[in-house]
C-alpha cells in the first residue's frame, strides 16, 4: 500500500483487514505486506511508525509485515511502487498494489493469484474496482450512478481489448519481473506540466507489460474490491484536473516504439476523453451565435436538429440505461440497490446528478487544458474543503467562473431565442446551479438522510461484507 | 507543429497496424524519426517473435479477437459517420459560415466517447444477458481463480 500524508490509521486500519482477509483463506503464509510511504509530513510519518510497529507487536505474522518511507518522492507514486520494486521485487513473483483507500477481500485476492499462477504470460490483472459505503451524498450518488453503468460498460469494452486492457493502479495484481525490467517509465522531454515525471503512469505501464509479451487484463465483474470515491464536487474536480494532466502528457507518449496498436489506441483513448471536454465548452459557448444564425435561415431542418440532440442524448446515456435494463433483468438486481422504489427514485436523482456535475467539472477541466496550451497549470480557489462540507465562500471561490459562464451564456440565448434556452438547459443548469450544487451535495445532514434511507445505495449498503464492515466501523 | 507530423504519422501506422495479429510492425521507422523517449527505444521494442495464433496466454485466437475489434471498429465508425452527416446536413442550411466548421470539428472530437460507451454498453449487455458464457467470451481466464489449488508463488525469501 502507496501512503502519502493520509490517516494513518485508516491506512492500517484497511491493511490489517485485508490481512485478516486473507488469513482466513488459509493461503495467508504466501503474502507479505508493505505500507510504502512517501510523507513528508513529520507529524503523520511518526503516526504511521507508530501504527505499523504496535501492529507488527500485536501480528504473529510480524516479520512479513514492513513499512518504509522514502524522504523524497521522486517519481510520485510510480516512483515508490518502482523502488519498493528494487528493494523487494526480486523476492516476489507478484505484487498487489493498493492505495491508502483500497479495501480487498482475502477470497478475492487469492483468486487473483491462482489466476495469476494458472497463466504465467498474464501480466497483470485489473480488479472491478467499486465505491464503498458513504455518508457523502456527492460521492452516494456518484458511486451509485457508476456502479450500474459501469457494469455493461466494462464488460463491452473487455470483450474488444481483450489481452490489452486497462490498469488503474491499484487494486490489481502485478507480475513483478515484467514490470521491473519490461515497464520503467520515461522521463518526459520538456517542463511541466507537460514535461518531467509521467503523471498517470497506470495505463503506460499496462501498455510497456502488453508489449513486453505479458497480457493486461481486466475482470469484468464487481466483487471484493473497493475504494472511495471524492466526498464533494470540489475534490472529484480536483481530480479530474490530476487525471486530465496525466492523460495529456501521453501527447509525448503515443510515439513509443513497439506497442501493440491496441495499446496505443488506449492512450489516444485516454487523451480524446478529456479533448472532447473543451469541444463541447466551445459549442455551448458559441450557442447564443448559433441560435442567432438559425433565426435567419428559413429552411432550417428544426426537426432533424431535435432528433440528433435527443439520439445524442440516448447515447450519452445509454451505459447507465443499459445498467438499469440490468439491474431490472438481473434475479434480485433490484433488490440488492434497496428495491424497486429507492433504486426508481436514486436512478432520477443520479441522473440530474450527472448532468450538473457533467458541466462543472467539464468546464473546469476546459479551464485547465486551455492553460495547459499555454503551458500553465491553472489551479483557483482557496482550501478545497471545510471540516464540515463546503461553505458557500469556499463554493463561490471555487465556482464562480463556471457561474459567471452560466449566467451569460443563458441570458444571452435567451436574449436570441427562448427556445434555444429551454433546450439546451439541460446541459447549462450545471453552470448557473454550480455553487448551490457543490455546497448541498457536501451537506453533511444530506448524506446522512440518504444513508438512513437508502437513496442512492450500493449493494454494500444493504448487504455489507464483514470487510467493508470492519473499515468502516470507526467513521 | 511537430505534434502535427507526428499525429499524421501516428494515424497512418494506426491504420496499417491496428488489428495486426503478430509483432510485425512497421514502427521502428517511428521510432527512428521520433526519438523523443529515448529510455524507452533502447527497451527490446520491436520484437519480431514467431506469428501466433493466439494470444500469449493461449487463451484466445488472435483471429477471434481481431475479428471484434474490426466489429468494433465497423460499427463505431458508422455510428459516428452517420452523426456526423446529419450534424452536417444541419449546419449547412443557409450556407457554410465560420461558426458552421467550428461546430462541426467540436462536433467531431466530442461525439466518438458516447459512441464508443455506446458500443460497449450494448455489447455489454448482450454479453451478461443473451450470451451462453459471457465468462469464457471476456475472462477466459477467470475460471482458474476458482480452481482449489495452493498458491504456489510464496515469498522466495522467509
Amino acid at each position: 500500500m502507496t501512503v502519502r500524508n493520509e490517516d494513518p490509521e485508516r491506512a492500517i486500519l484497511r491493511m490489517k483487514t485485508i490481512k485478516a482477509s486473507v488469513d482466513a483463506t488459509g493461503e495467508g503464509a504466501a503474502f507479505s505486506y508493505f505500507i510504502l510511504s512517501d510523507t513528508n509530513d513529520a507529524g503523520v510519518a511518526a503516526a504511521e511508525e507508530r501504527g505499523v510497529a504496535e501492529w507488527k507487536a500485536n501480528d504473529r505474522d510480524g516479520d512479513r509485515i514492513t513499512y518504509r518511507r522514502r524522504t523524497v518522492n521522486t517519481g510520485f507514486k510510480a516512483g515508490n511502487v518502482r523502488e519498493f520494486c528494487e528493494q523487494w521485487g526480486r523476492d516476489y513473483e507478484l505484487m498487489l498494489p493498493l492505495d491508502a483507500d483500497s479495501v480487498m477481500s482475502g477470497a478475492q485476492i487469492v483468486k487473483l493469484v491462482r489466476m495469476m499462477q494458472a497463466h504465467p504470460k498474464i501480466g497483470l490483472i485489473q480488479s472491478l474496482v467499486v465505491g464503498m459505503p458513504s455518508s457523502s451524498a456527492f460521492a452516494r450518488i456518484f458511486q451509485f450512478g457508476m456502479r450500474h453503468g459501469m457494469r455493461s460498460y466494462t464488460m463491452g469494452q473487455a470483450w474488444w481489448v481483450g489481452d490489452c486492457g486497462p490498469f488503474w493502479g491499484h487494486n490489481a495484481v502485478v507480475r513483478i519481473r515484467p514490470f521491473v525490467e519490461e515497464c520503467e517509465l520515461p522521463m518526459l522531454p520538456g517542463k511541466p506540466p507537460l514535461g518531467g515525471h509521467v503523471l498517470s503512469h497506470d495505463q503506460v505501464e499496462a501498455t510497456l507489460m502488453r508489449r513486453a509479451g505479458y497480457e493486461v487484463r481486466v475482470l469484468p465483474f464487481e466483487g471484493g474490491s473497493w475504494e472511495e470515491n471524492p466526498p464533494t464536487m470540489l475534490d472529484f474536480a480536483q481530480r479530474d484536473v490530476r487525471w486530465c494532466q496525466g492523460n495529456m502528457q501521453y501527447v509525448k507518449l503515443l510515439d513509443i516504439p513497439g506497442l501493440k496498436a491496441m495499446s496505443r489506441f488506449q492512450l489516444v483513448w485516454a487523451i480524446l476523453m478529456f479533448l472532447g471536454l473543451p469541444a463541447w465548452t466551445l459549442m455551448l459557448a458559441t450557442l447564443p451565435l448559433s441560435a442567432h444564425e438559425t433565426q435567419g435561415i428559413a429552411t432550417f431542418p428544426k426537426g432533424l436538429a431535435i432528433a440528433l440532440y435527443i439520439a445524442f442524448f440516448a447515447m450519452y446515456l445509454s451505459p447507465k440505461i443499459a445498467g438499469l435494463i440490468d439491474a431490472v433483468m438481473t434475479k434480485g438486481g433490484v433488490a440488492s440497490f434497496g428495491g424497486p422504489v429507492r433504486f426508481a427514485v436514486s436512478a432520477v436523482m443520479e441522473l440530474v446528478f450527472s448532468f450538473l456535475q457533467g458541466a462543472v467539472s467539464s468546464f473546469r477541466t476546459t479551464v485547465f487544458m486551455v492553460g495547459l496550451a499555454f503551458g500553465k497549470s491553472v489551479v483557483w480557489g482557496g482550501q478545497s474543503r471545510d471540516a464540515y462540507g463546503i461553505s458557500w465562500v469556499t463554493a463561490a471561490q471555487n465556482l464562480w467562473p463556471q457561474t459567471l459562464f452560466g449566467i451569460v451564456l443563458c441570458s444571452l440565448t435567451y436574449w436570441v431565442s427562448p427556445a434555444a434556452f429551454w433546450w439546451s438547459l439541460p446541459l447549462t443548469a450545471g453552470y448557473l446551479l454550480a455553487i448551490p450544487f457543490a455546497v448541498v451535495t457536501a451537506w453533511p445532514s444530506l448524506g446522512q438522510w440518504m444513508k438512513r434511507m437508502g437513496l442512492a445505495g450500493i449493494p454494500e449498503d444493504f448487504v455489507t461484507p464483514a470487510e467493508v464492515k470492519a473499515v468502516l466501523r470507526t467513521e | 507543429m511537430e505534434e502535427r507530423a507526428y499525429f499524421q504519422r501516428l494515424a497512418t501506422h494506426l491504420a496499417s497496424n491496428l488489428f495486426a495479429t503478430s509483432g510485425k510492425n512497421g514502427l521502428t521507422e517511428m521510432n527512428d524519426a521520433a526519438p523523443s523517449t529515448s529510455t524507452l527505444a533502447s527497451s527490446p521494442a520491436s520484437r519480431p517473435g514467431p506469428a501466433t495464433h493466439t494470444v500469449p496466454s493461449g487463451l484466445q485466437a488472435t483471429r477471434e479477437l481481431s475479428r471484434r475489434r474490426w466489429l468494433m471498429l465497423g460499427l463505431n465508425l458508422a455510428t459516428w459517420f452517420a452523426m456526423m452527416w446529419v450534424a452536417a446536413t444541419i449546419l449547412s442550411a443557409g450556407g457554410w459560415s465560420v461558426l458552421d466548421y467550428v461546430l462541426l470539428a467540436c462536433f467531431a472530437v466530442g461525439t466518438p466517447w458516447t459512441v464508443v460507451g455506446f458500443w460497449n454498453a450494448v455489447i455489454g449487455l448482450w454479453l451478461l444477458h443473451f450470451h451462453k458464457d459471457p465468462v469464457g467470451a471476456v475472462a477466459p481466464f477467470a475460471a482458474a481463480g476458482d480452481a482449489a489449488t495452493a498458491i504456489t508463488t510464496k515469498p522466495r525469501s522467509s
